[in-house]
């Protein structure tokens, strides 16, 4: 009750950043769904089982705490499932998100057999719908989130093995792509004619191209042309834009993300690893950037010393040129203090208005 | 999150409150010191062994969930079982919320007339409490001081259930462990006034021991009333203006007589469990603040939508009591609510609080 007031609504600021205009202060963009889960009382496995209940509890825990934006559905080892494997719902203390069973291929000869999956019934792919349906009725941004090109493929066959392919097997590593590429862009056709390619804003989440796994090198070779392709394709269905999360540690491969396109504008979501300065380099002319509050410190850190890391974050990142969202560098920790997600919001009120 | 704006803030609404004026907003109040760690991230323990972190996490929960000290309800000044000798141990594992008894003081007739007085400068937590004091005072706050009524310090040295026997079979040991209980309540509050000043002072009590779940309203009339006589001839006597009262648990049956003697000074915060329909008791004590009392389970174990309902209900007669309303849960706030319940609270008073 101390925040200063609102002038524009959620979805107001929302939209008018995307098209260019001014808003009035900082919007605090949400990775969140663990900790939605935690603050209402629900078991994590609910946000990723359950799209009615995932989608009510982040909906009460961003008006709680101010988030823009709106519910997102979507999760890291997404492609596992969906291409024939099995994956388990989060559980116990620790657990935050569903994890690989088995993986679909276990062996070279698998590659071969692996075909498309029906967008409308493999894996999560239903509750995804049944989730976007919710945003479409909520007014705010469709989403569809799945894995970047080659974070699926590493969702197919284990990132490990695919990492051993990359030397020794470059071409099923280029067949793995090129199934993943297809079927992302397949997915975003299917909520292309579902929502409209106004309302969609499809999410590409890419941990496994971080440089602890790969190195420019392989980005360039590996992931570079697949991701130009399907973004290139999604961009031709009429989508205006694209988030791409650009997970972990890829300060080496900034220069090849910076080709990929990703609308107008784009969408740049950070890790921490990488500084302001870098990402208003690479992204600023192109992309709204998106981040990068190291989740660790939203879970451990001290509310000073949370306080400050969002305050200097804001004032570096406040004047990007095509505009910028508060967010965690990537998921804010299930367990994370309330206190410590407040005080994200309580340092937009005292840092990130714009007049 | 978009909350309005206060127009008062927690010290002009408990200074409205006190001159029977209506405040901007019904204020909130809750007992919650082991909640405020949790949602500060820190361990429950800190409630009872750290002053300095358990300061600021109730200050910021209170700032977070835009609560109002009026006053700041903290851990218990006189842990009476510790203070007497006993042994408590600190709150372990998921569940425990409060300070746990290992071994009572008082374990056969004997021991009651073998009983010392606790040295305050010495005993148990009194010193921790002391320091949590000097931040309330630093921090412009009234400096809370909380113990028991003197019926339930007594039946804390012995058990309950010896107690209960006790009141029945030998009532002097009963009447000797109250008359003990007053004194050490008030050479600690003696020494809490040469601390900061009779003026500085918020005294909290709660009387859990006396609820009719646990003694007749007989028995009550008999054993808990006179102490609450004399506990304010002395509390006056002091100088003391500032009384908390938390009429703990189902006292239904107990409301006449405490109404007929209400011995401290009005106004007073009367705070019921959920148990006490708030109307009635502003009935009863038409010269007092009255504070309640959303059932405490509900906001544990509810959904938000539930907990919202019911703090509506409370603010709908609460709003109504002429001697003004504090809206709380009806007794601790659980330490597992989840954040969104307590959040549910504010909202309710947002939406219907305001005067």
């Amino acid at each position: 009750m101390s925040m200063r007031h609102d002038v524009m609504s959620s979805n107001e600021r929302i939209y008018a950043l995307l098209a260019g205009k001014p808003i009035d202060r900082v919007p605090l963009f949400p990775f969140i769904p663990g900790f939605c889960a935690r603050n209402v009382g629900y078991p994590i496995a609910t946000m990723y089982s359950d799209a009615e209940k995932s989608f009510d509890a982040q909906l009460k825990t961003m008006e709680q705490y101010g988030f823009d934006w709106g519910p997102l559905y979507g999760y890291a080892s997404y492609g596992t499932w969906e291409f024939g494997g099995t994956v388990k719902m989060p559980a116990g203390e620790y657990e935050q998100a569903p994890a690989h069973v088995t993986f679909p291929v276990q062996s070279e000869a698998d590659v071969s057999r692996l075909q498309l999956p029906d967008v409308k019934k493999a894996g999560c792919l239903p509750t995804a719908m049944a989730f976007s349906k919710l945003q479409e009725r909520s007014g705010m941004p469709v989403s569809i989130i799945c894995g970047g090109n080659f974070t699926i493929a590493g969702n197919i066959c284990s990132v490990e093995t695919l990492c051993r392919w990359m030397l020794k097997k470059p071409d099923l590593v280029h067949e793995l792509l090129r199934l993943a590429t297809d079927h992302i862009v397949d997915i975003v056709r299917y909520w292309v004619e579902t929502f409209g390619a106004e309302r969609v804003i499809p999410q590409m989440w890419e941990p496994s191209a971080a440089n602890y796994i790969v190195s420019p090198k392989q980005f360039e070779r590996f992931v570079l042309p697949y991701f130009q392709e399907s973004s290139a394709r999604i961009l031709d269905m009429g989508v205006k834009h694209i988030l791409y999360h650009i997970c972990g540690e890829q300060n080496a491969n900034l220069p090849y993300w910076a080709q990929i396109p990703m609308g107008d504008p784009g969408l740049a979501s950070l890790g921490e690893e990488i500084d302001a300065d870098t990402a208003v380099r690479y992204f600023g002319d192109t992309c709204i950037i998106i981040g990068n509050i190291d989740g660790k410190v939203i879970l451990e850190g001290t509310p000073e010393s949370l306080y400050r890391l969002c305050t200097d974050t804001i004032s570096k990142l406040k004047h990007a040129p095509r505009g910028y969202m508060m967010c965690s560098g990537c998921e804010i920790p299930p367990n994370s203090p309330p206190y410590n997600v407040y005080l994200m919001r309580k340092a937009i009120n005292d840092a990130g208005w714009y007049d | 999150m978009r909350l309005k704006q206060d127009r008062m803030n927690s010290a002009e609404r408990a200074k409205a409150l006190f001159d029977y004026r209506k405040p901007d907003r019904v204020p909130i109040s809750m007992i919650a010191p082991g909640f405020c760690c949790r949602n500060a991230g820190l361990p429950i323990t800190v409630a009872y062994n750290d002053p300095q972190n358990n300061f600021y996490a109730m200050y910021w929960t209170a700032e977070q969930y835009g609560w109002d000290p009026i006053p700041q309800i903290v851990r218990h000044t006189v842990v009476e079982t510790l203070d007497f000798g006993g042994d408590v141990r600190l709150p372990e594992g998921e569940y425990e919320g409060a300070l746990v008894i290992k071994s009572f003081p008082v374990k056969s007739d004997s021991d009651v007339e073998a009983l010392t007085m606790p040295d305050p400068g010495k005993t148990g937590m009194i010193g921790a409490a002391l320091e949590y004091g000097r931040l309330q005072q630093a921090h412009g706050l009234p400096v809370t001081f909380v113990s028991r009524s003197p019926f339930t310090i007594a039946s804390n040295i012995c058990g309950l259930q010896q107690f209960c026997k006790w009141l029945i079979k030998k009532p002097e040991l009963c009447e000797r462990l109250m008359k003990v209980a007053i004194e050490h309540t008030f050479n600690v509050l003696q020494y809490w006034t040469d601390a900061f000043g009779a003026e500085n002072i918020f005294v909290f009590m709660s009387s859990p021991s006396e609820s009719n779940q646990v003694i007749s309203p007989k028995q009550f009339e008999k054993f808990a009333l006179p102490y609450h006589l004399i506990y304010h001839e002395r509390l006056k006597t002091l100088g003391i203006k500032r009384f908390f009262f938390h009429v703990c648990g189902d006292q239904n049956a107990n409301l006449p007589r405490l109404a007929d003697a209400s011995p401290w000074e009005h106004p007073s915060i009367l705070s019921f469990g959920h148990e006490v329909n708030l109307e009635a008791a502003a009935q009863y004590f038409p010269k007092d603040i009255i504070c309640g009392n959303i059932e405490p389970a509900v906001i544990q174990t509810g959904t938000a939508q539930q907990v919202y309902e019911l703090a509506g209900a409370n603010l709908e007669s609460g709003k109504k009591i002429p001697g003004g309303f504090i809206l709380s849960a009806g007794c601790e706030l659980p330490i597992a609510a989840p954040a969104c319940n307590v959040f549910a609270i504010t909202k309710a008073v947002d939406d219907l609080g305001w005067y």
